[in-house]
């Protein structure tokens, strides 16, 4: 993300403020306090464990009110008021270094005129490192079609992602690297809105995925790491009951379904069930079935998994050309790093739910000093073999064989 | 609108291309049928009670009803597993849509089972008190139809796998259909059975079908047709309520 420093810090006025917190301005009401739900404590370590406590408190001043939001040094500011950290690191980097983890004391009032930041040295000397009028920017620029900022989610005790921050750029072909169980597919969960992140902002398409779902579902198809056809109907039926779900008008429903299955090469086979289907094939209707409603933005979790070397070029050729033809942003994950090398034009390596590199593939070889993206890879990520966890869908599985899928 | 309207109609779709599961489904109330509406016959008529086999064949439909009912409930594990939930979860439609598109699709599916199993029945004899009452009939098929869908709904929004099946089976499932007053009439029933019967929704269900199939009610059609619809509201909250719970 572009952190220009003090570029878009200006003054809010009051009209403008009232655009992101309506819920302050009830009539002079004493509002409730404000939601801090994105910042329940995590069991994820701060941001800068070697570190020790840093040497700073921030403090919130909001001018003409008495309201004061003192933060915890050591992690990060997630969320305030609503306005998400996407939208205020941009204009003040150095938050990056606090904490809203404890808001409670935080009472805020139902006038603010301004919001202001002071960031104060705690132990002297007590100069001053602010003050700077803390205000969102305009909406995140239009390049960064996805900004993820400081995202962490536990299951448990088990931190599956742990405080990742990145964003991907509109038209990009974005590959999201990582070893098993290193927190791709928990990352793809939450961006695409079935998954609720423990802490941390995103921003999809402009829109918060945790709190506009519709508009954030409605601006990217996904191809899941399993199968998630109906096998039990037709290819075509498929991506009609997708069109339908997704408020495709009948007409074009038909017109897009037939020239993306003639894309994918599948138009011949587009009333035999999908049972019938080979793997590659159904793989093929799946990113057919998934630009149906003209995404922004495509996902794609291992979308060449188990499949041959010519399946899988067939399948790349046709995400390139779609990406292209349709204007649409792609953000991929694959073990087959001659894949990621070859298509993506950046890519960010995870693992055991952290960054732990991001660019340009060539970047990161030459950072490396690997030959190919395979031994940046390893020499990022280490030789370790991971565990997964067996899913119950492999034990479902098992079981359906077993029961012949008698219901 | 158009949501409900979708998966209600793939729910029809996939029932009507597999006759395997809809003859399936018949072999367990046909065995109940013969075994137990022939063999207790004579036994029940000289008790001065009437016509046993007309006595069951509302119990025996309601029991295919049931099953059907919990299974396409319960289906919504097959389609997780299977991936299709994700699909519909991530599509830019509410949960509530998704559910009521669910429930409905398999709210006639299972009324469809059971007219299958009312037709077996009247092929091995059954007969209607009045034609004039299966509008009434039909009504508590469906809100039968209803209550059990969403049992299974709720269920289905629980359970991660199908490892819990047969739990489901043993201990819902079947109890429901043995405290009921499917098999026997719940007159002069020792008062602990009579309370567990009280308490089944599905009791209700059986009366007041076998009212409108030309028996006697045991409590009224009113009283059935209350119990049923207030169960069945219920039930669909908490499943809609758990199945707006799901996370992938």
């Amino acid at each position: 993300m572009n952190l220009g420093p003090r570029k878009r810090v200006h003054r809010a006025t009051t009209g403008s403020h009232r655009r992101i917190c309506p819920k302050l301005f009830t009539g002079g009401a004493r509002p409730e306090r404000p939601a801090v739900s994105a910042t329940r404590t995590g069991r994820c370590p701060p941001l800068h464990p070697d570190t020790g406590p840093a040497p700073h408190v921030a403090v919130l001043v909001i001018k003409a009110g008495v309201q004061f939001l003192r933060t915890q040094p050591g992690a990060t500011l997630v969320q305030w008021f609503g306005v998400s950290a996407a939208n205020i690191l941009p204009s003040f980097p150095s938050l990056a270094n606090f904490t809203t983890q404890n808001l409670g004391f935080l009472t805020p009032t139902d006038r603010l005129p301004r919001l202001r930041i002071t960031s104060y040295p705690v132990s002297p000397p007590r100069e001053r490192v602010g003050p700077l009028v803390l205000w969102p920017g305009p909406k995140s620029k239009m390049s960064d079609i996805i900004v993820v900022q400081d995202l962490v989610k536990n299951y448990g005790d088990f931190c599956a992602v742990n405080h990742i921050s990145f964003t991907v750029r509109e038209g990009e072909i974005f590959g999201f690297l990582g070893p098993n169980g290193a927190g791709k597919t928990t990352t793809i969960k939450m961006l695409t809105t079935v998954l609720d992140p423990t802490s941390g902002a995103l921003r999809v398409n402009g829109h918060d995925p945790l709190h506009e779902r519709k508009e954030v579902r409605r601006s990217f198809g996904i191809v899941f790491q399993d199968a998630s056809l109906d096998d039990e109907l037709t290819a075509f039926e498929n991506m009609d009951l997708h069109g339908g779900l997704y408020g495709v008008a009948r007409r074009e429903r038909a017109e897009r379904s037939r020239m993306l299955l003639e894309l994918v090469g599948l138009w011949d086979r587009r009333n035999d069930f999908v049972k019938q289907y080979s793997g590659g094939m159904k793989r093929r209707l799946e990113v057919a079935r998934a630009l149906l409603h003209q995404p922004r933005i495509l996902f794609l979790d291992e979308p060449t998994i188990g499949l041959d070397p010519q399946t899988r070029n067939h399948i790349w050729s046709h995400i390139q050309t779609l990406s292209k033809e349709q204007n649409v942003t792609v953000f991929f994950t694959t073990h087959y790093m001659e894949e990621a090398d070859r298509v993506a034009s950046e890519v960010a390596v995870i693992d055991q739910g952290k960054i732990v590199a991001q660019g340009a593939p060539s970047a990161l070889k030459e950072q490396t000093h690997s030959a190919t993206l395979e031994e940046a890879f390893i020499a990022l990520t280490g030789h370790g073999i991971r565990d997964e966890e067996a899913s119950s869908a492999d034990h479902m599985r098992k079981m359906a064989r077993v029961w012949g899928r008698r219901r | 609108m158009r949501a409900i309207y979708i998966l209600c109609i793939r729910q029809l779709k996939r029932y009507s291309r597999s006759p395997a599961r809809i003859v399936g489904s018949l072999g367990q109330p046909i065995v109940f049928l013969l075994a137990l509406g022939f063999g207790f016959g004579a036994t029940f008529a000289r008790a001065g009670a009437g016509n046993y086999f007309n006595f069951v064949t509302p119990g025996i439909v309601a029991m295919g009803i049931l099953f059907t009912a919990v299974f396409s409930g319960i289906e919504i594990i097959w389609d997780r597993q299977f991936g299709f939930l994700k699909e519909t979860l991530v599509a830019p439609v509410s949960r509530l849509q998704i559910v009521l598109g669910r429930v409905l699709g398999g709210t006639i599916v299972a009324m469809m089972q059971g007219a299958v199993v009312f037709l077996v029945c009247l092929v091995f004899g059954f007969r209607f008190g009045s034609w004039l009452l299966l509008p009434l009939a039909l009504v508590f098929m469906f809100l039968i139809s209803l209550l059990f869908t969403s049992i299974g709904t709720a269920i289905g929004s629980v359970l991660q796998d199908m490892q819990g099946f047969p739990l489901v089976m043993n201990f819902l499932v079947m109890p429901l259909f043995f405290f009921s007053d499917a098999l026997f009439p719940i007159n002069g029933l020792p008062k602990v059975l009579m309370l567990a019967l009280r308490l089944n929704p599905l009791t209700y269900g059986v009366d007041g079908l076998r009212g409108a199939l030309g028996h006697a009610f045991a409590f009224s059609a009113i009283t059935d047709f209350a119990v049923l619809v207030i169960a069945s509201s219920i039930l669909l909250s908490i499943g809609s309520y758990l199945f707006s719970k799901i996370q992938l």
